[in-house]
């Protein structure tokens, strides 16, 4: 039987689709579509009800989550709750999410994400440009645009991107910097294109599109003056037997010299210390400068004409008008505006070029005498405050000279006047000229006093009873020094002198002679210094930094040999603020360039310095260098071409931010 | 001259091109974004959220219908291409397929499920027509538990009614074990998952195994009974495949309600912590 024969007829009452019920033949049944409605209410209820339970359930912290953060932010925020975690960034987590739909009333107050961001990276990035781009003000992007479009003046450019519609004077940090990447994603991994959106100057592949270098990186300002052509090609060749002039004992890898790691984690010490890169040569040499010392007072004879007046001007300084006045003297005496004008007069402030065609007449002199005598009252009451003030009254500031006074006992300073200026009408009294040691050990230094100083009786220039040594003996007349010591002095010298004796004498001596000393028979308180880095030298040069390049007192200081000899190596010193040394790591440059060397010297050709810095051959250089017009003419410049070797697109790489930084400026 | 319709093939060919062509541009303004240091993010987040708007309309129309909206079958392909936009830029948006926190891992979750069941929908609502057709009949769904009430009544029926001679006990019997529990039970779950025809073939090779025993008067109500079997199965066939379509698509629809909702949430989250 086929299945056509088999005929069932239509209920007999009239159902609608989309009908809750139908009714067929008094059975009532339940519609589709009342069964799909009350599925369906069902199923949001259960959905609403699991995602309620899901919410209770999960830890705030993983609830809302758009992706992982950053390593470093990750671990910074580890240990905050999950408000705070978001609310770090986002000024919205900190809101319960009821108020999340309402907008805040002070919502344009509020802080916004890049605030967030610098509150936290203030340290490290300059807040009054952190918005701007590249941290530079208009200006200075102007001007380095300028810069890249003269390198690229011949450049034509077939690259094409599309340009930013960035505001570049208020530059989220989120453009460059987006988050919720996951713990490997890096925050600063842009493209080229993307680092190029808001260059008006694009390039394409690096080797043949980028600029020359120009004189990267021997533009760059440094603070010691090296002369790298001469050492290489003449002083090291002839020196202590041909040493070769290795690039590494002045620019040594971090672990060589102790660095911290943390800091030069991927960097070169830029210059090793003093005692190790330079000593070797220059020790000895410095030491022959420092004896010369600089001297803080010093009186100039003047004529009895102009001292009549003073009663107690020295009678070794009186005569024919003679001597110099120092520049730390000059500094001191012309905080008197009326001996300014009067030392103004004095050509290089030595009385010695006085002649008769010189308009200055006895009572100027008389002047003169007075200031420095006033001078000396001031200095004898007052002491190192005098001096202080003075000098800040000439333009130098206390906190800048203080390290170098700090060890001028003040002793010496009181005894100015009961030594040198003693009143002539006063009985005569014996008088010596002397360079007063004792004053140089401070009460209660016990060094100084119960051993260095004590009375051993093996002192070559302790003079002593017996001895017999016509250089040493007392001399009223002031012309032979004569060192005085309070201390009994036993004069078995030569007796019981032996090599060790004769090593601590010298030591002896040489803190006898070093540091703050009055010399009665020169009239003169000067300082001799001991080391490379004196600080007392130190702080003077500073000092002085502060002053204009034409002031006459600094042009005569920094003339003086033993500062001409520190400025020859540290010109950055003479201006303020004073820059001695280099940055211990070459971390940074002064633009946007960077350069990582240790990376570099993994590879084996590269780990020859001389494979890229090429010093300049002495006779390639014509006549001396200019340091002046290129901070490191001394090099052959750096092509372009040794980089492009490896870093091409399929090499080492060709990426902006491999060379370059974004953030320029620092606070 | 009245204008020509565009064939279903080309239609079809068209509709591809043009998505095709969106999700190309889409991509480009995405990679356009990205490269000016835009939040890319926020246009591809767009696109899919106005994509989600779109795809509901498609049940606005289906309770509107006495609107001139156009009929099912462009709102159904037009229901189609914007779902693979909004896939395609939904891809574009996320930085991972399944997201991170429970929020996030539930919204990319709902966007899959309803995705994949839009991919399952396409695929049945193309082969469950074909399968229906050759089967024959036409069953309202509605109607089918009163029409397997009916072959029920008539298979009883005739068993009842039948004349009585010697072989009429032997498909008494065989009625009373075999073929009334068939007709009266519901089809069972296994055959509405995988609709097969395998009980019919072993009830219908059994009843043929008596006719041996059967006169020709029994006979012939023993193949009025097979025939109500082949009925019965049919409309169990046709129950199969219709609540198959029919759960399809309220899951589809109710996941795209949830979709919708949390994307709702998801916004208002995004508007609010997102801050230059």
């Amino acid at each position: 039987m086929r299945d056509d024969q088999t005929s069932i007829k239509p209920p007999s009452s009239f159902d609608r689709p989309g009908d809750a019920w139908s009714e067929f033949d008094g059975t009532r049944q339940r519609n589709w579509s009342s069964v799909r409605r009350r599925l369906t209410f069902l199923a949001l209820a259960i959905a609403t009800l699991v995602t309620g339970v899901g919410f209770f359930v999960t830890p705030s912290s993983r609830i809302f989550k758009p992706g992982p953060l950053s390593k470093p932010h990750a671990q910074i925020l580890a240990g905050t709750l999950t408000k705070e975690r978001c609310g770090s960034c986002h000024s919205g987590g900190m809101q319960s999410p009821l108020k999340w739909l309402v907008p805040s009333p002070n919502h344009e107050h509020s802080m916004t994400q890049t605030d967030l961001c610098l509150d936290c990276h203030k340290r490290t990035i300059p807040m009054e440009n952190a918005r701007r781009a590249h941290n530079l003000s208009r200006s200075a992007r102007k001007q380095l645009t300028a810069a890249l479009k003269a390198a690229s003046a011949n450049r034509v450019s077939l690259v094409s991107i599309p340009k930013t519609r960035l505001d570049f004077d208020n530059v989220a940090c989120a453009v460059c910097h987006r988050e919720h990447h996951g713990s490997d994603a890096s925050l600063i991994d842009l493209s080229n294109s993307q680092c190029q959106t808001c260059h008006s100057q694009v390039y394409g592949d690096f080797a043949n599109s980028h600029p020359e270098w120009g004189n990267w990186p021997y533009d760059q300002t440094s603070e010691i003056r090296f002369d790298h052509s001469t050492h290489a090609g003449k002083h090291f060749p002839g020196w202590k037997g041909g040493q070769s002039f290795d690039c590494q004992s002045c620019h040594p890898m971090p672990n060589q010299v102790g660095t911290r790691a943390s800091s030069v984690e991927d960097a070169m010490v830029r210059v090793a210390p003093f005692e190790t890169a330079c000593a070797g040569c220059h020790d000895e040499s410095l030491r022959a400068q420092l004896n010369e010392g600089i001297s803080l007072i010093s009186l100039p004879t003047l004529p009895s004409e102009a001292t009549t007046a003073l009663r107690d001007w020295p009678e070794s300084a009186t005569g024919f008008a003679d001597g110099r006045v120092t520049p730390i003297m000059h500094l001191l005496l012309r905080s008197d505006s009326r001996l300014a004008s009067l030392l103004r007069k004095i050509r290089d402030d030595d009385l010695g070029n006085l002649v008769i065609k010189d308009q200055i007449s006895n009572q100027e002199l008389q002047a003169l005498a007075k200031g420095i005598s006033d001078l000396c009252s001031e200095i004898v009451n007052d002491g190192h405050a005098a001096i202080l003030n003075r000098m800040s009254q000439s333009g130098i500031q206390d906190k800048a000279l203080h390290p170098a006074l700090v060890p001028l006992p003040t002793q010496l300073l009181e005894t100015i006047k009961s030594r040198w200026m003693r009143d002539h009408s006063d009985p005569p009294a014996q008088r010596s000229a002397s360079v007063d040691s004792q004053d140089l050990s401070m009460p209660g230094d016990s060094l100084l006093s119960d051993d260095l100083l004590a009375p051993t009786g093996d002192d070559l220039l302790l003079p002593t009873d017996e001895s017999d040594d016509v250089l040493l003996l007392p001399d009223d007349s002031g012309d032979l020094i004569q060192l005085e010591s309070n201390e009994s002095q036993s004069n078995d010298l030569s007796r019981d002198a032996s090599n060790a004796t004769a090593s601590r004498d010298a030591e002896k001596q040489q803190l006898l002679l070093d540091g703050w000393r009055r010399d009665d028979g020169r009239l003169t308180i000067s300082y001799r210094g001991t080391q490379h880095a004196d600080p007392v030298i130190t702080a003077f040069i500073e000092g002085f930094s502060a002053l204009p390049d034409t002031d006459p007192a600094k042009r005569d200081f920094s003339e003086m040999p033993l500062i001409k000899n520190c400025l020859s190596c540290h010109p950055g010193a003479s201006h303020s603020p004073s820059r001695w040394a280099e940055p211990t790591v070459q971390s940074a440059s002064i633009d946007s360039n960077k350069f990582h060397h240790r990376p570099h010297l993994n590879v084996s050709k590269l780990g020859d310095c001389n494979h890229c810095h090429q010093v300049t051959t002495l006779n390639d250089l014509d006549g001396e260098i200019d340091f002046a017009m290129n901070s490191h003419p001394d090099f052959q410049p750096l092509t372009k071409s040794a980089c492009a070797a490896c870093h091409s697109k399929e090499g080492a790489g060709e990426n902006c931010t491999q060379c370059h930084r974004y953030h320029m400026t620092r606070p | 001259m009245a204008m020509q319709p565009i064939h279903l093939r080309t239609r079809r060919r068209l509709a591809i091109a043009v998505t095709t062509l969106a999700i190309l541009i889409l991509s480009y303004l995405v990679q356009r974004q990205t490269m000016q240091l835009e939040h890319a993010a926020f246009l591809s987040g767009s696109a899919t959220f106005v994509c989600l708007f779109l795809l509901l309309l498609i049940g606005v129309r289906r309770r509107i219908s006495f609107l001139p909206l156009g009929n099912m079958s462009m709102w159904t392909q037009i229901h189609i291409h914007v779902g693979i936009f909004a896939s395609a830029a939904y891809l574009h948006h996320v930085p991972r397929v399944i997201g991170n926190g429970f929020f996030e891992s539930l919204l990319s979750c709902l966007f899959l499920f309803v995705a994949g069941s839009g991919i399952y929908g396409m695929y049945i609502s193309r082969t469950l027509p074909r399968r229906l057709a050759n089967v024959g009949g036409e069953y309202r769904f509605d109607r089918i538990a009163w029409t397997r009430r009916q072959i029920a009544e008539m298979a009883t029926q005739l068993v009842q009614v039948g004349q009585s001679n010697a072989a009429t006990p032997v498909l008494t019997k065989f009625y009373e074990s075999t073929l009334a529990p068939f007709f009266q039970r519901q089809p069972r779950l296994a055959y509405i998952v995988v609709p097969n025809g395998q009980y019919r073939r072993r009830i219908l090779a059994d009843l043929k195994e008596l006719d041996r025993y059967f006169e020709q008067e029994t006979r012939q109500t023993a193949g009025k009974l097979a025939s109500l079997v082949r009925k019965r199965d049919d409309l169990d066939y046709h129950f199969a495949l219709q609540l198959r379509l029919r759960c399809w698509v309220l899951m589809h629809s109710l996941f795209s309600i949830l979709l919708l909702a949390c994307s709702i949430v998801h916004v208002a989250i995004v508007l609010r912590f997102f801050g230059n």
